[in-house]
């Protein structure tokens, strides 16, 4: 009944440890390779995540200005579709008194270059991007109590699948040749369009798109848009 | 001895498994919770920014409660602080203050989940304000029906006035049953005057009807007397006078203008295309001339500070776009005649003079002044566009005037700071709250 200490410890032989290398080779690879994927994914899926997060927030707050803004008094008003603008001026509703609305300082929505990167049809600044931008909400521009806000870096030169200064709207989108961050009026709404773009150190490169339609409540007209 | 160093050793072998199972455990909790972390703290994040929305969209339609309250007859609050309305899964309150000229400043504020927002609006209810082009006559002086005068409405949407006065009465053609009038005293009906329409006296006034004479909808008087706006003519800079000659047609392109005279002299032609503002300190209307209006991208709406005048044969009427796209507004004090034989469409609005129909003068559009006076057998044809299209344009007859917009802070530095359901932070069951609908305050 007892067991031979030395049966249980024999040891394995070639064709056994043949076969556990090979199994183990072809599960190790199979591993290594959805571990590969998986890592891919999970770093394109954060890089799109990153642009999604930075978008919606500075789109939050590109929606909160406009709606407060006065529909009478946006510059340029009279920029329509197909044609865009990269900057918006305009000024926020601050109070109604004396029989009349209240408007604070001027403050201007705008794409600007990187400094690192000028629009000069290179990636100086190695980032994987050429001549991206930054959205910058500026606050009495031109004066000496300007403010300046970066709401979103990673502001892409031009819109998803559009190429500036061919004329023609390759998106399809309904505009011609519009930047990565462009507004268009029709009477008090604004269509405001951001495009994010970045690349990653594995070189893969995220893109983000959204499209936001924003109706000026201070018409001066008496009711709502 | 070598049995004890083979069980000795076996033990140490499961000791070492066992400390890399725990190991290995370890790791795999280690990672789960930093991933756990992670989605957790991405989830809070969006579930932060999507309140924050849901708590806007909850103050705004607070606010659309107030504009009803305001239309129903209450004061435009709506719950309160103290006992907010519940909606939309969350809390919504409006305060609502009185302000100079009628106007009410309303703040709502919502509370839902973590999210918090309060928005400022100052509106007007207008819904008893006048449209001066909501009837075919405003009078607020008498309102004499001379004999065989008939008043009626179409819809120049539709077609033309023949195409629709299909309905004979007494070998009397009319269109259709819009065509009302209204004056802030009595409303004289002579012999055989029929209005298709409503006949709308002053309070405390009446509608006297003479041989034949015919209203086909209601006689009631008014419950209050309606006033007329004042003008706001716009400025612009001036360009002096303008003579238009004739032999030489002119267009006038769309903008706005000031001339301190437009004078279109015996057969001249003006074309204006709109949309166009034009002031004038005084207009003039030549016999058997001609203003035309292209109202095929907007109306034409002429301020008239002082004097009107035009003299028989003179055509006013837009040529394309809506036939009703074109308004005198006329400050001044000097009665407007309607000479022989005119033919007039359009709004002309006179609130501070008369204005005089001769014999034969066939009129489409709308005309309010201090009084109107007119001939026998004339006919009026209220277009039915009016009223709709300059409300659509010009905002107009809306019921409620709005003068600002905007997000304020939330006034309580504990709603604004602790961001816990809002239930939980005022102590209150949804059960014991009301809806917004059931929670307006009354005067």
């Amino acid at each position: 009944m007892k067991r031979n200490p030395n049966h249980a410890r024999r040891g394995s032989t070639l064709i056994e440890v043949a076969v556990a290398s090979s199994l183990l080779v072809v599960v190790g690879s199979t591993a290594i390779l959805a571990a590969r994927s998986t890592n891919q994914a999970y770093r394109t899926e954060t890089a799109i995540a990153e642009l999604e997060r930075v978008g919606r927030q500075a789109m939050a707050e590109v929606e909160a200005g406009l709606r407060a803004a006065d529909a009478g008094a946006v510059t340029p008003a009279a920029v329509q579709s197909p044609f865009s603008s990269s900057s918006v001026e305009f000024a926020r509703c601050t109070g109604f008194a004396g029989g009349a609305i209240q408007f604070g300082p001027p403050e201007r929505l705008v794409f600007e270059q990187d400094p690192l990167d000028p629009d000069d049809g290179v990636d100086d600044d190695g980032d994987g991007t050429i001549d991206e931008g930054r959205l910058v909400w500026i606050e009495n521009p031109g004066t000496a109590g300007e403010v300046r806000r970066v709401l979103a870096p990673w502001v892409a030169e031009s819109a998803a699948r559009e190429e500036q200064g061919n004329g023609v709207d390759d998106n399809g989108n309904g505009l011609i040749d519009e930047g990565g961050f462009s507004v268009v009026f029709e009477g008090s709404l604004a269509t405001v369009r951001l495009t994010l773009v970045r690349r990653d150190q594995a070189g893969f490169l995220a893109e983000h798109e959204m499209t936001r339609t924003v109706g000026l409540r201070n018409t001066g007209l008496g009711v709502l848009p | 001895m070598s049995m004890k160093s083979k069980q000795s050793f076996r033990t140490s072998s499961s000791g070492n498994a066992l400390v890399m199972t725990l190991l290995l455990a370890l790791g795999l909790l280690t990672m789960g919770a930093a991933f756990f972390q992670i989605a957790s703290s991405g989830e809070r994040r969006n579930g932060g920014r999507l309140d924050d929305e849901r708590a806007f969209a909850v103050a705004e339609a607070g606010l659309n409660e107030a504009y009803g309250a305001i239309q129903g007859g209450g004061t435009g609050a709506i719950a309160t602080a103290a006992t907010p309305a519940y909606f939309g899964g969350g809390l919504v309150w409006v305060e609502a203050t009185p302000l100079a000229d009628e106007r009410i400043q309303l703040v709502s504020t919502a509370l839902v989940g973590s999210g918090r927002q309060a928005l400022e609006v100052v509106v007007r209810d207008a819904s008893e304000d006048d449209a001066i082009f909501s009837a075919t006559l405003n009078s607020k002086d008498t309102l004499t029906m001379n004999a065989g005068v008939q008043v009626d409405s179409y819809d120049s949407s539709v077609g033309t006035y023949a195409s629709q006065a299909t309905n004979v009465v007494s070998g009397v053609a009319h269109a259709n049953e819009n065509g009302d009038v209204k004056s802030n005293q009595d409303i004289i009906l002579n012999a055989g005057a029929t209005i298709w329409g409503d006949a709308t006296p002053g309070p405390g006034y009446n509608v006297s009807f003479s041989t034949g004479a015919f209203v086909s909808g209601s006689t009631a008087s008014a419950q209050a007397p309606f006033t007329f706006p004042p003008i706001e003519i716009p400025s612009f800079p001036s360009l002096g006078p303008q003579t238009i000659v004739a032999g030489t047609p002119q267009t006038l392109a769309a903008g706005d203008y000031d001339f301190t005279t437009l004078t279109i002299e015996k057969d001249a032609i003006l074309t204006v295309q709109g949309p166009a503002n034009i002031v004038l300190d005084d207009f003039y209307g030549g016999k058997n001339g001609k203003l035309w209006i292209d109202a095929t991208n907007g109306p034409v709406t002429f301020y008239v500070e002082n004097t009107y005048n035009h003299t028989a044969g003179f055509q006013a009427e837009a040529v394309s776009g809506s036939p009703m796209a074109m308004a005198f507004l006329v400050n001044g004090t000097q009665d407007i005649v309607f000479p022989s034989l005119s033919k007039v469409r359009g709004g002309y609005y006179l609130p501070n003079a008369n204005i005089l129909f001769a014999s034969g003068t066939e009129c489409w559009g709308s005309f309010g002044a201090n009084k109107i006076e007119m001939a026998n057998d004339m006919r009026f044809h209220y277009d039915e566009v009016l009223a709709k299209y300059w409300e659509d344009e010009t905002g107009q007859n809306a019921e409620l005037e709005f003068f600002s917009w905007r997000p304020v802070p939330i006034a309580d530095d504990v709603l604004r700071s602790d961001r816990r359901s809002p239930l939980a932070v005022l102590g209150l069951s949804k059960e014991d709250l009301a809806s917004p609908a059931a929670s307006w305050g009354m005067p």
